[in-house]
């Protein structure tokens, strides 16, 4: 296949054109025809019922020139083109429309490509408002469970269990379990709307994921920067007005 | 010997220097290198003059890999890419003259203006990394690359790579215009510059980015993550809005890629946020819309979004269930 090979991209606009084209002349043709033949029969038919008449006034019938103009042949609006002309309107009309979808069709599917421009996904993080105050506060009960049961069992289990509990927690405070979301968008995003520490919450997230995900040893350094960071939450919690934002 | 815990400060040095030209373009160029890092071959899909070339050319620096590149015109045939036998006089025999393909980075500008013979000749030699001319197989040597190019604008005169095509690439990447700042620093950069060629330095060898390469493929990468990446192309395909969803290719391009972007990230193991993070670049390309929705905004980005708002996660429970 060289240069001069047909765009196949061009064959849908050039086959419509085409196809347009030929119904155009097929409608001329159709209308023609039968016109032309209609006057032949009326000339005929006038000839047989007038065949006594003189040469003469079938002179002046075929020699417009010379006389007046059958009232059948004069048109009724003179300035308006022919009417096979006219019913090329309505076809130019579908011809053009036809255009201007396949333009649209053409304009949608560049659209449609080009936001479909890819890049690395950043997972929203919705806000959403804090708890009422007169409801019992299960996150601060978890954060203060999580830490006083940290110690227990191997660190790999500490860590995944205080995060376990933190997900009940947020859950039950008018935050609906999503379960498309990761464990940490879900905390992070209930735990946002209280303003807590920001690196306290990112830390016992990213000690939560390789405690969950990795298989690498999860050490007691780990449980302590875990416990640590529960503190921290927990006295940040704890501060008037970490629950308004 | 290149090891997993050198590999995030070196994939960072290498972004750091391409970010000396390609300004502003950290999450696409970090995708780039991903793919690259997991073996693969990137689509880079964007409006002309947005640095698609120098980005190819910039990682072929890097890396310290051979650089070529082929511009794909309508009459680019087969043997322009793979090469073709020659008589030579002297020896009076044919001797194999090596076609753009054998290098380590190929650059195939505006892949889709070359007809469908030729765009298979490439992606034969991407899935196979041979060419056969002649009857006679010639291996590529690794590492082997391919980043190309396709230009969304003008749909005149192109060809559109098939599905099947577009499925062997492993990511399919946009760059985007620049901001007004990043724009201007662009232009400040080449006043200092004082010359239109921009020059980067050689962060790895070609040999340790193949030890890099290696070492990724020790990444751990938790069943349930796994089953994550199959859960999401399979989404794919019941989705209401697609005609073919993800192959199971695309799965398995999903956690390679994961993988790498993990590393990247300086971690030994994938989390479902590096699944979620190359989700839209590596299912996106392989999801072909219903054609009654060609009319809408419905793309395989909007899919692959959908999906992963749909298909569980892994949590924390699954791992209590089987704790270690």
């Amino acid at each position: 296949m060289g240069p001069d090979s047909p765009r196949p991209s061009t064959h849908g606009a050039v086959a419509l054109g085409a196809l347009v084209l030929l119904l155009c002349a097929l409608v001329a043709a159709t209308f023609n025809g039968p016109s032309r033949v209609g006057l032949e029969r009326d000339d005929d038919r006038s000839r047989v019922v007038e065949e006594g008449d003189s040469r003469e006034r079938a002179d002046q019938r075929s020699d417009p020139e010379d006389g007046q103009p059958e009232p059948d042949d004069e048109p009724w609006l003179p300035w308006l083109p022919p009417a096979d002309l006219l019913l090329l309107v309505p076809s130019a009309l579908i011809f053009g429309a036809a255009l201007l979808v396949l333009a649209r069709l053409r304009v949608v599917r560049r659209r449609r490509r080009l936001t479909g421009r890819v890049g690395v996904r950043h997972s929203p993080v919705t806000e959403v408002a804090p708890p009422d105050e007169a409801e019992e506060p299960a996150l601060p009960g978890a954060l203060d469970e999580g830490a006083r049961g940290i110690g227990e069992g191997s660190p790999r289990n500490a860590i995944v269990a205080t995060w376990v509990r933190l997900e009940q927690a947020v859950e039950s405070e008018h935050f609906p379990h999503r379960p498309a979301e990761t464990p940490s968008e879900l905390v992070e995003r209930a735990l946002a709307s209280y303003h807590l520490d920001a690196e306290a919450i990112e830390r016992l997230a990213a000690l939560y994921r390789e405690a969950r995900f990795s298989r690498h040893p999860v050490t007691e350094e780990h449980r302590a920067e875990a416990a640590a960071c529960l503190r921290r939450l927990l006295a940040t919690l704890g501060r008037p007005g970490a629950r308004t934002r | 010997m290149t090891g997993l815990s050198e590999v995030p400060h070196k994939a960072r040095a290498v972004l750091d220097e391409i970010e000396r030209a390609v300004v502003g373009k950290r999450d696409a160029l970090t995708l780039v290198l991903s793919a690259i890092l997991a073996g693969g071959h990137v689509l880079l899909e964007d409006f002309p003059g947005l640095g698609k070339t120098l980005a190819a050319r910039s990682f072929a620096q890097t890396l310290g890999l051979e650089f070529r590149r082929a511009q794909f015109t309508p009459d680019l045939l087969p043997a322009d890419l793979t090469g073709s036998f020659i008589y030579d006089q002297g020896k009076a025999e044919f001797e194999f003259r090596q076609g753009p393909l054998f290098t380590g980075l190929l650059l195939a500008d505006e892949i889709n203006r070359t007809p469908p013979k030729t765009q298979a000749a490439l992606l034969e030699a991407m899935q196979e990394r041979q060419v056969t001319v002649e009857g006679e197989t010639f291996v590529l040597d690794p590492p082997f690359h391919v980043l190309a190019t396709a230009n969304p604008v003008e749909y005149e005169g192109t060809y559109p790579l098939p599905e099947a095509q577009l499925d062997r690439f492993l990511l399919r990447v946009g760059f985007g215009y620049p901001d007004s700042e990043e724009e201007w620093e662009v232009l400040r950069r080449r006043l200092e510059r004082q010359r239109e060629e921009q020059t980067l330095n050689r962060i790895v060898t070609k040999e340790e980015l193949r030890e890099i390469q290696a070492a990724v493929e020790t990444v751990t990468v938790d069943p349930d993550i796994g089953r994550y990446c199959v859960a999401l192309a399979a989404a794919t395909r019941k989705h209401q809005h697609t005609l073919v969803g993800s192959s199971p290719r695309g799965g398995l391009a999903l956690m390679l890629v994961a993988r790498a972007y993990a590393v990247i990230a300086g971690r030994d193991f994938v989390v479902p946020e590096d699944v979620k993070a190359v989700a839209v670049p590596a299912l996106a390309h392989r999801i072909t819309i219903r054609p009654e929705l060609w009319m809408t905004d419905i793309s395989g980005r909007s899919v692959v979004e959908t999906v992963l708002g749909q298909v569980p996660a892994p949590t924390a429970r699954d791992r209590t269930g089987s704790a270690r």
